[in-house]
């Protein structure tokens, strides 16, 4: 089943979502300030793949037992507040955002594992592009009831100009028997990637977007509608 | 082709080279020896426009131009090539789209998509390449060797006119430096105009590529030039030993 969530018509709207099979859905909300709530059924795959821009969206995923959840992000000055409730045992969250940040920007995200057997990996990057605000706050929260739980969450915010960056990668874990990671960089592409880019050839502009791109996608597990789709995006930036 | 006169360079204050002067001319193949912190490394990013290093008297001229102000990128796209000691990894830029943006950049005309995956598959197997580094980002999970190759790799598709190879046989199996010196040789052999600069410490690559020249190089100038008996002379000797 495929879903495309828009906010043609209505910029500030409350929307309730219930999953009931593998589905697809395709959010593209522009200048919104949306409340989503997406509930799961159990045994179910959802596949999200958002390019929203300009958003203060409050988005709440409630992920119940064996529910493969994978999120596919790149979206323009992004101010979203997710939230993902992984309630179910076996369910699988995998999440990669990039944000292309222009004005001031604050990501927050909450992920909270309150079953056991679940796992989450996060992956959060961001390009500063001017010299803006932009700060990722990123909760995990790992409650008693949720052994054998792993959690992963990887941040960069890349500043191109001389933004104001900040990562708040937190770990709130309350049971012993799991396996929670943080990680976080802020700074900019490394000197020695333009250098050995450069001495084939390829001039300061170009070299900056292969690294751009790499950066925004890399992560990401995309089928090639999709990567058309963001590689769009990212040759109109 | 390469012409550098009293070169003069600093990084952080530090002096590298001092009053530097090499000639290399079309078709020859010059080797530099020299220990450790003595200059070599730096005289190859210089050549190529490092920025971390400063040049403070003295010019490069290549092809009778005045190269000091060019960038990184202008200089490669004259035909300067500079294979580097440490190759480094970069996540998520796939190894053949790199080079077929580093031939485009070079050339007026885009290079044809199924041209270029022709010349990269039979490279490849010139070189004993797995193939699906092809595919894979810029050396990332690569070995040492592996590393090495794709540079030999990327002299054989982006055709530069002089290269630079700067230690290439440091970290390199013995069986690795023979087919990345072969492809370099049979390059050499199609590019006839091709000039070759080896920054080394050993002669053994020596053997495989045979220098018109050979300089030994101390506190950043060259203190003495001979051919191939030279290297075998202070691989014996060590450094500076007359």
């Amino acid at each position: 089943m495929d879903i495309i969530l828009n906010n043609k018509d209505n910029s500030n709207h409350k929307e309730r979502i219930k999953i009931k099979e593998d589905t697809n859905i395709f959010i593209n909300y522009a200048n919104s300030n949306t409340e989503l709530t997406i509930e799961t059924s159990p045994n179910t795959s959802i596949r999200v793949l958002d390019t929203s821009k300009n958003t203060k969206n409050i988005i709440t995923y409630n992920v119940d037992k064996n529910v493969n959840l994978i999120i596919n992000k790149l979206s323009i000055d992004c101010s979203d507040t997710l939230t993902v409730n992984i309630k179910g045992k076996n369910a699988n969250v995998n999440i990669n955002n990039s944000i292309v940040n222009y004005k001031d920007n604050i990501y927050t995200e909450k992920f909270i594992h309150s079953k056991e057997d679940s796992r989450s990996n996060i992956v959060n990057h961001a390009l500063n592009m001017e010299n803006s605000v932009f700060r990722f706050i990123v909760d995990g929260i790992i409650e008693k009831n949720s052994s054998n739980t792993y959690f992963n969450q990887e941040n960069q915010i890349i500043n191109y100009k001389d933004g104001d960056s900040q990562i708040l990668p937190n770990l709130i874990v309350s049971n012993n028997d799991i396996e929670a990671n943080h990680s976080a960089y802020v700074g900019s592409f490394k000197e020695d990637y333009l250098f050995y880019l450069m001495t084939r050839g390829i001039s300061k502009e170009e070299s900056i977007k292969l690294l751009t791109r790499a950066f925004l996608i890399n992560s990401m597990q995309l089928k090639d509608e999709e990567e058309k789709i963001f590689n769009d995006i990212i040759n109109s930036l | 082709m390469l012409e550098i006169k009293n070169l003069n360079v600093s990084v952080e204050n530090i002096k590298i080279l001092n009053n530097f002067n090499l000639q290399i001319k079309e078709g020859e193949i010059h080797a530099i020896m020299g220990p450790n912190g003595t200059g070599k490394s730096t005289l190859s990013n210089v050549i190529m426009g490092n920025s971390r290093y400063k040049i403070d008297k003295g010019e490069i001229k290549y092809n009778g131009v005045k190269i000091n102000n060019l960038s990184v990128d202008e200089r490669a796209r004259m035909g300067i090539f500079l294979s580097m000691q440490n190759p480094i990894s970069i996540e998520g830029v796939q190894n053949s789209d790199f080079i077929r943006t580093a031939i485009n950049a070079k050339e007026e005309e885009p290079v044809n998509l199924y041209e270029f995956m022709a010349d990269m598959m039979r490279e490849t197997e010139e070189l004993k390449i797995p193939e699906e580094m092809i595919y894979r980002s810029l050396n990332v999970g690569a070995s040492g060797g592996e590393r090495k190759k794709n540079e030999v790799l990327q002299i054989k598709m982006l055709k530069p006119s002089f290269i630079i190879l700067d230690e290439l046989d440091s970290g390199l199996d013995i069986d690795s430096l023979k087919i990345c010196c072969k492809n370099i040789k049979e390059y050499l052999k199609d590019h006839k105009d091709t000039s070759l600069l080896i920054i080394t410490h050993y002669p053994r690559i020596l053997e495989y590529i045979k220098p018109t020249f050979v300089h030994e190089m101390i506190d950043g100038t060259i203190v003495k030039t001979g051919g191939m008996s030279l290297a075998l002379d202070l691989e014996k000797h060590g450094y500076n030993s007359k």
